[in-house]
């Protein structure tokens, strides 16, 4: 009767915490589009979507405002989405979408790039490509004759990261000072002027991506059974780990690829998830891109709403420790409670 | 339908703990595993559960050799537990319990046809957990969450039960609670068990035949009452024994 009570409760409150998500997305999706240096009412912002009256409140809802609102969102979306497949593949809930070398790969190709002033127009690609074979060669070393182990994807992600990054540091040393604030824009992340280009680009392996981690749950459900259970009911251990780490670098690649290497949303978004909605990945997948994306929006609004725009990567970094200590706060307290 | 390992080796990367074991497990027979620790016990059970991949032999359930057989289809034959399981789960026992249905659907599909959910309805009612199909894993006692281990074994449909130390962290009404509920799901569901065993005086009561294990052979296999001898146990332990004869049948006492 009193576990029957529980789950009503639990049910009460996870249809309460869905309906608040979604009225918090409708909202931010609201003031992105309508504040800006200059501001627009509801209703012209309805107007402009649907490409009428003032022709320059269009322009500015088309070219600037809805791109950057979709490319916060499917960003946003990737980064949560990817945290919460590899923290579900690695059991571990320090993993982030960088911890498999994506940050090394991208970050390194983007400082090559900008320092010699090479191929400027194709960094996005070039940054996902960077990061696709960062994470392959990480997969490679993880590989044993018995498998792909956990332990050593990580060890491998940490080593070619220590490496690449001192590469990073080498290089922008010898950098001239202009080029350096270009390098370090992408390597804290930002969204200024991200518009239709890069989501031509990214958009398609992000929702490709979105579709089969959605499916990917089932195989994170058994995973967290533990290997051995996970293999006695049938699921072949390499296939799920490359299919959920495929999935979560070309996500974490995409996002690279349109707003550089924002941090903690990727690592936070997961949790927060957990805490809020539930425990299983068939609810942690796509609540994590819901809660992924309303929060990078919200960053980025928050970033390009002061006199000076700042990177998002600052805003969710500034924003990211507080709210990641709150929530280790909270989890202690129902540890407690429980003991 | 017969469980047959034949010239079976396997180990761990390199190093070979189980050397060449030759076991048929018959059906509906239930098979105890017993020896001293390191003597592989828990290796072969990986062996032919297919966590370790064997190094020379056959392990052959039907006509399907379980280790070049598509994985999904050896899962619908055999359902292994091992000892160290995730206590910390936050999901019911039901939807713990569904995933037994796994081998039966495809990576990408979790939804359950009624057939499943009378497969998984019935684990729960076999394993008498149907009031507690709501009850998150983690808040399960020790007891109730080993049979909602078993149960989710169930739901595979298995012929084969192979359980590692199954009553290891289970007090001692829980163990008989335990080993007398696998007896009845024997003979209910006519499965064929194999267990690794630490207390020889349960293996003696439950199992049809036991297995003696020493240094990844064989020493000993045999039904309980023709096997126990203080020789052997000795042998196999390093202990002496002394038999003594009980309402439940011959037991061990041990003197050192």
């Amino acid at each position: 009767m009193l576990f029957k009570k529980k789950i009503e409760l639990t049910s009460h409150k996870f249809k309460f915490n869905v309906l608040i998500l979604f009225s918090l997305i409708f909202l931010i999706i609201l003031l992105s589009l309508s504040n800006g240096s200059v501001n627009l009412t509801g209703k012209e912002v309805f107007n402009a979507l649907l490409r009428q009256g003032d022709e320059i409140n269009q322009i500015i809802i088309w070219e600037l405002r809805f791109p950057r609102l979709l490319a916060s969102l499917l960003t946003g979306a990737a980064l949560g989405t990817s945290g919460a497949l590899l923290q579900g593949m690695l059991k571990n809930g320090l993993a982030s979408p960088y911890l498999l070398g994506i940050s090394a790969g991208s970050g390194l190709v983007i400082i090559l790039l900008i320092s010699f002033g090479l191929w400027l127009p194709f960094l996005p690609i070039v940054a996902w490509i960077g990061g696709i074979i960062t994470t392959s060669i990480v997969f490679l070393l993880a590989k044993t004759n018995r498998g792909i182990s956990v332990e050593r994807l990580v060890l491998a992600g940490v080593a070619l990261s220590s490496l690449f990054g001192a590469i990073q540091s080498m290089i922008l040393l010898q950098t001239e000072d202009g080029r350096v604030q270009s390098a370090l824009t992408w390597l804290i992340g930002s969204l200024n002027s991200r518009g239709w280009a890069e989501l031509k680009l990214a958009s398609g392996p992000i929702i490709f991506a979105l579709i089969i981690s959605i499916f990917l749950s089932k195989q994170l459900n058994l995973l967290n059974l533990g290997d051995d259970i996970s293999i006695s009911l049938g699921n072949p251990l390499n296939r799920s780990r490359c299919l959920i780490g495929a999935s979560a670098t070309l996500l974490a690649a995409s996002s690279v690829s349109i707003g550089g290497l924002i941090g903690f949303i990727g690592l936070i978004v997961p949790h927060a998830v957990r805490s809020l909605f539930g425990r299983d990945y068939k609810i942690v997948i796509p609540f994590s891109a819901l809660l992924g994306g309303f929060t990078l929006s919200t960053a980025d609004l928050v970033a390009r709403s002061g006199s000076v725009e700042l990177p998002v990567g600052i805003i969710t970094s500034l924003l990211g420790s507080p709210i990641f200590i709150f929530l280790l706060y909270k989890n202690k307290k129902l540890t407690n409670k429980k003991m | 339908m017969s469980f047959v390992i034949k010239d079976f080796s396997t180990g761990y990367d390199r190093k070979e703990i189980i050397h060449s074991l030759n076991l048929t497990l018959k059906n509906n027979e239930w098979l105890g595993i017993i020896g001293a620790n390191g003597s592989g016990k828990s290796t072969f059970l990986k062996g032919i559960g297919r966590i370790l991949k064997p190094f020379s032999g056959t392990a052959i359930i039907g006509n399907k050799n379980i280790h070049n057989w598509p994985t999904k289809d050896i899962a619908k034959e055999i359902s292994f537990l091992p000892q160290i399981q995730n206590y910390n789960l936050q999901l019911t026992v039901y939807e713990f319990v569904c995933l037994g249905r796994s081998p039966y659907k495809e990576w990408w599909n979790w939804n359950l046809n009624n057939y499943d959910n009378s497969i998984v309805l019935k684990s729960l009612k076999a394993t008498e957990l149907c009031n507690l199909k709501d009850t998150l894993i983690c808040n399960l006692s020790g007891g109730q969450r080993q049979r909602a281990y078993l149960s989710l074994a169930l739901a595979q449909e298995p012929q084969t039960l192979l359980l590692d130390e199954p009553t290891t962290f289970l007090d001692i009404n829980y163990q008989i609670k335990f080993l007398n509920l696998l007896k009845r799901l024997k003979n209910e569901q006519t499965l064929s068990i194999i267990t690794v065993i630490h207390d020889i005086n349960l293996a003696l009561r439950f199992c049809d035949r036991i297995a003696v294990l020493k240094n990844g052979k064989i020493l000993a296999l045999d039904k309980p009452k023709k096997i126990l001898t203080k020789e052997l146990i000795k042998e196999a332990f390093g202990v002496e024994i002394s038999l003594i004869n009980t309402p439940i049948g011959l037991q061990i006492c041990i003197l050192d």
